[in-house]
């Protein structure tokens, strides 16, 4: 674990919900589990993200009164050796039913013993730790690094249907600054502070992807990591936010003209520009660190690539989409039929974009095909075996910017709930214009093809595909 | 009129007689009766919208499927179907799922391309 490297870590909702049924059976004693977490060591944030929660049995434990909970270690020696196998880290977490927010004697003794020996027993350093969830849900931990030392996790985040997010000591924000007075006083200054403290990223900077981070940027959000590898052509000129005749004569790079106009803004948030494709390792590394992602794109494999590393990482990922279809032949050639477009949440550990039915494994197989080799990929179109895709869709800014407008606001609802309705019943949001309605839907049940992904962390190659090795000099 | 409800002297050709005089229309508009207020009878047709234009089925309970068809949006899995009711819920319609034409309110049928794209 590098030196000076925050530390966080992440849980999807239904691993929440099952940590807290262990840890709270309702005897008003202290219970005992443990996390097997996958790991993203990155430059900026060390994560460790949740595969799966191993409940320590009451009866397997020789003591649990109201203060203390005990059991022998041989109960977590098959866990260490998957720990082992998989190159995952173990997170120790009990109860503190009388809701001490902080660790006790007790747990600083029983700490000191379990945590150095866990790295013992892996002799590397990959970060170990301990966590107490208060009867609330609300959790606050901390890791153990080579040197013995004991400092906090500096963050513990929920990737479920509500966005949940604990942060170790005071607000890092301080006063709220004038540009968010009005925004902060409709949602409260812990939203804005928690904005303040977010890193997001955001795959696509065109006709979605600009307005995203043009929202992202004027309500504080403290990190945005923005992805694409294109530059700005004249054609884009209709829907990139801050982009102008000058950016598209001179051809400048998507990024770097957005990461100008939020540093000329002027509203304290960090721009990580990335002008590369989402197919490769910096950027796969570098969004595998943000708490939260925006899918901005036109590809089919793009958005399954984001997908697997949402899964991979336990990112919520939002998902956006325009469609503008006209007739394509015929008398009524050009005549337009519909105006449409969706916001997909897809929260870790729930359903994707292939079980939401969006496109097929075989559309991402046809799309991967057309990018790495698109003469093949014309060839299977003409033989018959794939269907042709249209490239280049119509698209208009209006419609762009009213998608963009509700993917940021359910990020907010998400964050602070404000709906009628709990958040998991507005997995998917969709509008269409042609009928001037906005529609709803509940989430649909998990995903198989992601099941055994969830959570793996940093993996050789990236998310164990082999186009994501890094190439040897 | 279902085989319990036939009188024990009634004729073939008697309850064939009965039937028809129950279908009052050849082709009844599900929008019209919507706005009326009332459930259509059993037709020989229903003619509704999905989106703008008008299509016809010959059953009274067609599947999602049939709809879809029927509107021209195949294949039906890369669309999803939403009914429309008077007064202007929506519900979704589920693969395999069969629509009750006859339910009072049924207005319309609203199908959006699954897959919406643009970067």
């Amino acid at each position: 674990m590098p030196g000076g490297v925050m530390v966080g870590l992440t849980l999807n909702g239904t691993q929440h919900a099952a940590l807290k049924a262990h840890l709270f059976p309702g005897d008003g004693l202290e219970a005992a589990a443990f996390l097997l977490c996958g790991v993203r060591a990155g430059d900026r944030r060390t994560r460790l993200i949740a595969r799966e929660v191993f409940p320590v049995p009451y009866s397997a434990c020789s003591i649990r009164t109201d203060r203390r909970v005990t059991w022998p270690t041989d109960t977590i020696l098959p866990l260490l050796e998957i720990a082992e196998r998989s190159g995952g880290t173990l997170v120790k977490v009990h109860s503190h039913p009388g809701g001490d927010p902080a660790f006790s004697g007790v747990d600083d003794e029983s700490d000191r013993l379990l945590l150095p020996s866990l790295r013992d027993w892996f002799d590397d350093d990959r970060p170990h730790g301990s966590a107490v969830m208060l009867p609330d849900g609300r959790m606050f931990g901390r890791t153990v690094g080579a040197d013995g030392a004991m400092p906090p996790l500096t963050q513990i985040n929920v990737a479920g249907d509500d966005l949940l997010f604990w942060h170790d000591g005071a607000s890092g924000a301080g006063a709220v600054p004038g540009f968010a007075a009005s925004h902060a006083q409709a949602f409260g200054e812990g939203t804005f502070d928690l904005l303040r403290r977010l890193s997001v990223a955001v795959v696509g900077c065109s006709g979605t992807g600009s307005p995203v981070i043009e929202q992202l940027a004027r309500l504080g959000v403290g990190e945005l990591v923005i992805v694409d590898d294109d530059t700005v052509e004249e054609r884009n000129l209709n829907r990139i936010l801050n982009a102008t005749a000058a950016d598209a004569e001179k051809g400048r790079a998507k990024v770097a003209v957005l990461a100008g106009a939020v540093e000329r803004m002027g509203t304290g948030t960090r721009v990580i520009a990335l002008e590369r494709s989402l197919w490769s390792p910096e950027a796969i590394e570098a969004v595998a660190q943000c708490d939260i992602v925006f899918g901005c794109m036109d590809t089919i494999d793009g958005r399954f690539l984001l997908n697997t590393l949402a899964t991979f990482y336990q990112l919520p990922y939002f998902d956006l989409g325009v469609r503008i279809h006209a007739v394509p032949e015929g008398l009524r050639r050009g005549e337009i039929v519909e105006v449409c477009g969706s916001v997909h949440y897809l929260a870790p550990g729930g359903s994707s974009l292939v079980s939401r039915g969006l496109f097929s494994l075989d559309d991402v197989r046809a799309a991967g095909l057309a990018r790495t080799d698109p003469e093949a990929h014309a060839r299977q179109i003409a033989d018959g075996y794939i269907s042709g895709v249209t490239v280049r869709r119509p698209a208009v800014i209006s419609l762009n910017m009213l998608i963009a407008s509700l993917a940021v606001n359910d990020l907010l609802a998400r964050l602070h709930p404000f709906r009628d309705d709990p958040n998991e019943a507005f997995a998917h949001i969709e509008v269409s214009l042609s009928e001037m309605a906005m529609f709803r839907d509940p989430k649909p049940g998990a995903c198989p093809v992601f099941r055994g992904d969830l959570g793996r962390g940093d993996t050789r190659p990236l998310l164990g595909m082999p186009e994501l090795s890094r190439r040897v000099v | 009129m279902n085989e319990q409800a036939r009188p024990p002297d009634m004729s073939g050709e008697e309850l064939a007689d009965a039937i028809r005089e129950e279908i009052l229309e050849e082709i009844a508009d599900l929008e019209e009766y919507a706005k009326l207020g009332k459930a259509p009878p059993r037709c020989r047709g229903y003619r509704f919208r999905v989106n703008r234009d008008r299509h016809e089925v010959h059953e009274d309970k067609p599947t999602r499927e049939t709809i879809l068809e029927a509107a021209g949006l195949t294949p039906a899995g890369d669309w999803t179907l939403r009914l429309k009711l008077s007064g202007g819920g929506y519900e979704l319609i589920k693969p395999g799922e069969r629509v009750d034409l006859r339910r009072p309110g049924v207005e319309k049928f609203k199908a959006l391309p699954r897959d919406q794209t643009e970067g």
